[in-house]
């Protein structure tokens, strides 16, 4: 079955297609995720009829960005009936720790993060929105990753969570993975696929 | 065979819109799921709010628009979009979905400046105005007259230096403790109430631009001294609102020399503003306010961006044609 998945969470934009390539673009999203995944579709000699199923990430992130990443999904999936099946962004990114506890992390801005910790495939803390300060203890020892584990790094490390370096790719979501939690994701009503805000609106 | 088919969608601020549009101009379909009621309470529209609930109403808006146009999207030729001026955030929801429904199905998309939507909204349905003619547009965000040689773009002549006349309405409307949207709110107390009670100030900058802050200002001295009754302030408010607009695009029809007019934009609803401009094109009330069949309207006269050119097309908070 032809798959394709996308995530908008961080300034980067990542997609993928099940089997096939897979694209990591620098920018806004409004901009990057068509051209990202058109070209991957078009890449695989497939057109739009051909894919079943899509993947996206519906954060926490960026709301905007989010935003755009599930509008493009819906659009995508209405065309021909594909289903449509939403993805955590803090789990994809989490796929890239290789350790037994891994803290995902992403800039949420306003001093703030976005974090989940995953022992085993399963949160046992998260997603959570809240100032890196306030971590729990449990993190420590933790492996992390994400765009928030890199600007917070000195915080982070002072409370004993190990960082790799910022340009390691374990910082970005990667396509394969974001495509395999994809395979085995549940697919939902398109009314229903809608971001993880996780913060209220700012109605000041 | 069945004429052309335009999806129009337009979220630029708190209505999620879509449309059906004939490229003849007959609008099959005209579906707006309106926020007002969630941002009442907080007296204006909260940017963050509307998006999401764009994001959440955009899918249902756009079904029934085809359900209530009898259509599928096998029917649907082209695609068109509000790229902007309003919310970003609000703008960037409708603009998404857009290509990507247009890209993946292979169409043609127009982006379409909101503001040219209101202004062409008169040449829908079967008493369009015919160019050349002045429209104008009175909005929550917008006050400007434009002159439309051709439909496929417009001049402005003149525009708001500070508040638009629908946000003179909010603002009053706050003032008086009358509740949002503010010109539905002070059109009702000022049945009750005598136009002719306070002289407000009508203010007249430039050649044909119009300032409404200062009209704003004097209410809420009036208020602050105790003036009264509500009823009263809020008719000599609308009348000065009334006043400053059709006077402005009396001196541009006669400058212009032009006497074939429209108006456009939400504050196109009032009666008085109606009555005042009587032999003027004004649009149904539902092609007035913030709408889609406008947006698939205007594309008509527009340029379509084939497949796949707009792939990174962006939407713009402050973009002019």
């Amino acid at each position: 079955m032809t798959l394709i998945a996308f995530d908008t969470s961080m300034p980067t934009v990542t997609a993928g297609l099940a089997g096939g390539g897979s694209a990591i673009r620098e920018g806004p999203a409004q901009r990057e995720l068509m051209p990202a995944v058109n070209g991957l579709i078009g890449e695989a000699g497939l057109g739009w009829r051909d894919v079943k199923a899509i993947g996206v990430g519906v954060g926490p992130g960026s709301f905007t960005s989010l935003r755009i990443g599930v509008a493009t999904a819906r659009g995508l999936a209405q065309a021909y009936g594909a289903e449509l099946r939403p993805l955590s962004s803090l789990w994809a990114l989490a796929q890239n720790i290789d350790a037994a506890r891994g803290l995902a992390v992403i800039d949420a801005r306003r001093g703030e993060v976005f974090a989940a910790l995953y022992e085993g495939g399963e949160a046992v803390f998260g997603p959570w929105v809240g100032p890196p300060e306030q971590l729990p203890e449990a993190c420590s020892g933790a492996l992390a990753a994400g765009d928030g584990s890199v600007r917070f790094r000195d915080v982070l490390e002072g409370a004993g969570v190990e960082i790799p370096p910022d340009g390691d790719p374990v910082h970005r979501i990667q396509g394969p993975a974001l495509c395999a939690l994809a395979e085995r994701a549940r697919a939902v009503p398109a009314e229903a696929v809608l971001p993880e805000y996780l913060r209220s609106p700012d109605v000041g | 065979m069945n004429p052309s088919l335009i999806l129009g969608i337009e979220t630029s601020c708190d209505d999620t819109c879509a449309a059906l549009v004939t490229e003849q101009g007959e609008v099959r379909s005209n579906v707006v799921a309106s926020q007002g009621l969630i941002h009442e309470k907080y007296g204006g529209v909260v940017p963050e709010i509307a998006s999401r609930r764009h994001l959440e109403l955009l899918d249902a808006v756009m079904a029934d628009a085809l359900e209530g146009a009898g259509a599928t999207l096998e029917d649907v030729d082209r695609i068109a979009v509000t790229r902007g001026p309003g919310l970003i955030g609000a703008l960037l929801v409708g603009v998404a979905e857009a290509k990507a429904l247009a890209a993946a199905r292979g169409l043609p998309l127009t982006p379409v400046d909101h503001l040219h939507g209101h202004v062409v909204a008169g040449t829908l349905g079967p008493d369009a105005v015919e160019a050349p003619y002045l429209c104008l547009v009175a909005s929550g965000g917008h006050t400007f007259i434009a002159r439309v040689e051709e439909p496929s773009s417009y001049t402005v002549l003149g525009s708001t230096l500070d508040d638009a006349a629908g946000e003179a309405f909010d603002k009053g409307a706050r003032i008086l403790g009358l509740g949002y949207p503010g010109g539905p709110a002070i059109q009702k107390a000022a049945e009750n109430g005598d136009p002719e009670a306070f002289d407000f100030p009508r203010s007249y900058p430039g050649e044909l631009d119009f300032s409404f802050s200062g009209l704003k200002t004097s209410l809420l001295y009036k208020v602050r001294d105790g003036a009264g009754p509500v009823e009263d302030l809020a008719a000599s408010y609308q009348r000065a609102i009334v006043d400053a607009l059709a006077t402005r695009l009396g001196q541009a029809a006669r400058r212009e020399g032009i006497d074939r007019l429209a108006i456009g934009g939400g504050v196109a609803a009032n009666a008085e503003l109606r009555e005042r401009l009587e032999g003027a094109a004004i649009p149904p009330f539902e092609l007035c306010t913030d709408n889609a069949a406008m947006i698939a309207g205007a594309a008509r006269f527009l340029p379509a961006v084939e497949y796949p050119g707009y792939l990174d097309l962006d939407a713009s908070a402050r973009i002019h044609a």
